[in-house]
């Protein structure tokens, strides 16, 4: 029997170390690290304006309408909301831990409406609206978690467990949506409202550099006047990192 | 041949109540057996010959009848499980599966499979097979990082139930905004309900539960079970976890009121019907009603004749009756979530396919209604109720089939409309006849026309009242006559669940007496007879209540 469970013990440390292996993000000491910075551009001609999105319920805290969020263009050109993130990286800088992201539903709105977390970390969710939210989240349509928050002034602790691009929504209000990206690694940022994200302290060489942003082409309306956007953009680029230096890389939506 | 279908019918039926009233099975009595590729082979056999029909042969949800289904057959390549003890999002332990495999979803067609209570089950050494097997369709169930017996949800001592601990658990309904989606009556009707859907990308809607119909909870009724889903929310679906918003104690509290609102009792048994003195009213609250004793009549999908309908709306319609020296009046009252009061006929789908597709092909699953083909949205079609009757009296036993009836035996039916309620142009009641299936209702003449109604629908609920003389003139009428025992059978229709036509529920025939002043028990011998053999279809409708 105890060789038994010495046999189970090594071979589920082998299954581990296999299936952690192809992913695994190891945290290094990182000298002479280099920066991306990164700029996300509309090229697109004249801005497309989305109709607000109707409020169908609670109008007396949320409002009656609120302003589409998925095209957010600076005066310079500059898209906010996207997310900038190294594709593959297996090892930099140390992962900041005991430090968790905030996520706010205030005046039955997401903010940030787009941001980044990291696998392993938590997320605060806060009601600062005196109606019932629920944050329920998803992967490609699989539910992450879905926590019921009727009270104000009230904070949900979620620790991130999976990879992958999730979206959020409220079943209390359907014109609620936000998004967030989980990576394993830390080199990732939301773009800021000239457009800009910036990645820092890289250990130098070449990496291929994405960025995703929810879509603002508009497919149609569902039932509850809420829009329905085309699938996400992703775009992709090779980016050299010096070392101590900053590589500049600019994305175009159009 | 047609007596031996309703044998089996009747077998399948009863072997089905059985199984769903079963509520243990959930703990295995043996310890659970280790998994290994050899039971992993074992439980792809079982999984193949009991669950693929629904499930899938690759577990996707996508077997031959899941487009018959609603709510749709679990996919398992998700490793999405809404009934779990685990925290919101993550996967369940093999206990939980073993718990939903042996119990069944009840509110789902999902049967059980404990096979101490119900013969076709599966032996526990075989359920946990089926379980390694199912397994192995999601990835997720690989991940080391996401080992369901790490997340399990903290479950602490029970509060029993107490008027304090209910009136607590009232309380924080309300605090807690439950109602939002399951109404201020817990009819499953709040404000969020006509909005809720899945977020699988299929966007079927999904409906808050309705609290007081218990045998449609798919997690179980009891305090435990009903504690467990709000520690564990559903997942993939709108209902969330409150572990964060509700004390441990809270929790208990809730789910004491939770049972508090189940319905107590269902009442069977003949609709005996009092003389009053004065008009019968047309008011569904005049308090004459009050003073009539009601029954509950259990209603079940049509699932007699193409188009078969697996997923009615309507389970359950509470029945009264009055009479006086003139008129017979009847109360209906039942539960739908959403008021339907239009009727689009040009939407209608056309059923007659359904019946050139059953002799075309051999009478199986092809002739039941897909749910996607009828439209579900809220404006197509009216709620509607039915009273049958015979149109002529019946020797003994003798009864026209209980749906619509047959060629030598028509019925009279007395069908309130919703939509002619709401134009309020006359009666909302038409008086009509039938002899079979094929056919629709034939409405009477104008002057053949004898039934007053009234409906109102409030709070997730409808009232209904029909009125109608004892006895009228007209030939095709069901007349009636005081110490007799009179069929009647209910049909029901719920708009929004796409119900018109045959898609529809319905009841077998039960009786009406109109007491007289001498003792019922002098009729009780007549009765018993008649009701050993229409108890037959009583079974039938039965097998039905767990869905």
């Amino acid at each position: 029997m105890k060789r038994f469970l010495s046999f189970l013990f090594v071979s589920c440390l082998v299954v581990a170390v296999c299936v952690g292996g192809v992913y695994a993000y190891d945290e290094v000491d990182v000298a002479d690290g280099g920066s991306i910075m990164g700029h996300v551009i509309w090229k697109g001609g004249a801005v497309p304006k989305n109709d607000p999105v109707k409020v169908q319920k609670n109008q007396d805290v949320c409002g009656n309408e609120k302003p589409s969020e998925a095209l957010i263009v600076g005066k310079d050109g500059g898209v906010k909301f996207a997310v900038g993130y190294i594709e593959k990286i297996e090892k930099g800088k140390k992962i900041v831990r005991g430090k968790s992201t905030l996520l706010t539903q205030k005046n039955c709105q997401f903010a940030p409406h787009v941001f980044t977390v990291i696998k392993g970390t938590d997320l605060d969710v806060l009601n600062s609206d005196p109606v019932l939210h629920n944050i329920n989240t998803a992967i490609g349509g699989l539910q992450l978690f879905n926590k019921g928050q009727p009270n104000k002034d009230t904070t949900v602790t979620v620790r991130v467990r999976k990879l992958g691009q999730v979206d959020v929504t409220c079943d209390s209000h359907t014109h609620m949506k936000g998004y967030f990206s989980i990576f394993d690694h830390p080199y990732h940022a939301t773009t800021d409202e000239n457009g800009v994200f910036t990645i820092d302290n890289i250990p130098p060489g070449k990496y291929t550099v994405k960025v995703w942003h929810e879509s603002w082409k508009v497919n149609g309306k569902d039932d509850d006047g809420r829009l329905i956007y085309d699938k996400p953009v992703e775009l992709s680029q090779e980016v050299t990192v010096p070392a101590k230096g900053t590589a500049h890389v600019n994305f175009e939506l159009k | 041949m047609k007596q031996i279908k309703l044998f089996i019918a009747i077998i399948i039926g009863s072997a089905v109540l059985w199984g769903n009233t079963a509520t243990a099975g959930e703990i295995p009595a043996k310890p659970k057996i280790p998994n290994t590729p050899e039971a992993i082979e074992a439980g792809k056999k079982i999984y193949f010959r009991r669950c693929s029909f629904c499930h899938g042969l690759e577990g996707k949800g996508d077997g031959p009848v899941s487009d018959q289904l609603l709510p749709r057959p679990r996919d398992f390549t998700t490793g999405l499980f809404k009934l779990r003890t685990t925290v919101s999002g993550e996967l369940p332990v093999d206990e939980d599966l073993f718990r939903a495999i042996s119990r069944g979803l009840t509110g789902s067609a999902m049967q059980p499979f404990d096979i101490d209570k119900i013969k076709s089950g599966l032996t526990e050494e075989e359920r946990w097979q089926v379980i390694y097997y199912i397994k192995t369709f999601s990835e997720d169930f690989k991940d080391p990082d996401r080992d369901p017996t790490k997340q399990l949800v903290k479950v602490s001592k029970q509060i029993p139930s107490s008027p304090e601990s209910i009136a607590k658990g009232k309380e924080l309904f309300q605090k807690m905004k439950c109602w939002e989606c399951h109404g201020e009556n817990a009819r499953g009707n709040g404000p969020n309900a006509p909005r809720l859907k899945t977020k699988d990308g299929k966007n079927d809607p999904i409906l808050p539960a309705d609290l007081s119909k218990f045998w449609r909870y798919k997690g179980g009724s009891t305090v435990n079970d009903i504690y467990m889903r709000f520690n564990t929310g559903l997942n993939g679906t709108p209902m969330p976890s409150f572990t964060d918003s509700l004390s441990d104690e809270e929790r208990w509290h809730l789910a004491n009121y939770v049972v508090s609102l189940q319905k107590k009792e269902i009442k069977s048994g003949v609709l005996t019907t009092k003389i009053v003195k004065g008009d019968i009213p047309l008011d569904t609250e005049n308090p004459i009603w009050a003073t009539a004793e009601p029954i509950d009549m259990m209603m079940s999908g049509q699932v007699v004749v193409a188009p078969r309908w697996e997923n009615p709306s309507v389970d359950l319609v509470t029945v009264k009756a009055v009479y006086n020296d003139k008129e017979i009046g009847f109360l209906f009252e039942w539960s739908d979530r959403f008021k339907d009061t239009a009727h689009k006929t040009e939407t209608e789908v056309n059923f007659g396919a359904y019946q050139a597709a059953l002799s075309a092909k051999p009478a199986g699953y092809h002739s039941y209604v897909k749910w996607q083909e009828i439209p579900r949205d809220i404006g197509n079609f009216r709620d509607s109720i039915a009273i049958q009757f015979s149109a002529k009296p019946m020797e003994g036993t003798e009864k026209p089939h209980f749906v619509r009836g047959d060629t030598s035996k028509s019925v009279n039916l007395w069908v309130w409309k919703s939509e002619l309620q709401e134009e309020g142009k006359g009666s909302p009641v038409e008086d009509s006849n039938v002899n079979g299936f094929q056919k629709p209702f034939t409405p009477q003449s104008p002057e053949g026309q004898q039934v007053k109604g009234a409906g109102v629908w409030k709070d997730g609920q409808w009232k209904v009242v029909m009125v109608r003389p004892l006895t009228t003139p007209d030939k095709n009428d069901i007349q009636f006559e005081k110490g007799k025992f009179i069929p009647f059978a209910l049909n029901a229709w719920d708009g929004s669940n796409g119900e018109h036509g045959l898609a529809m529920s319905v009841s077998s025939w039960n009786y009406i007496l109109l007491e007289t002043s001498t003792p019922t028990h002098v009729y009780l011998y007549t009765f018993l007879s008649m009701a050993l053999i229409g108890g037959a279809e009583v079974w039938l409708v039965r097998r039905k209540n767990g869905r």
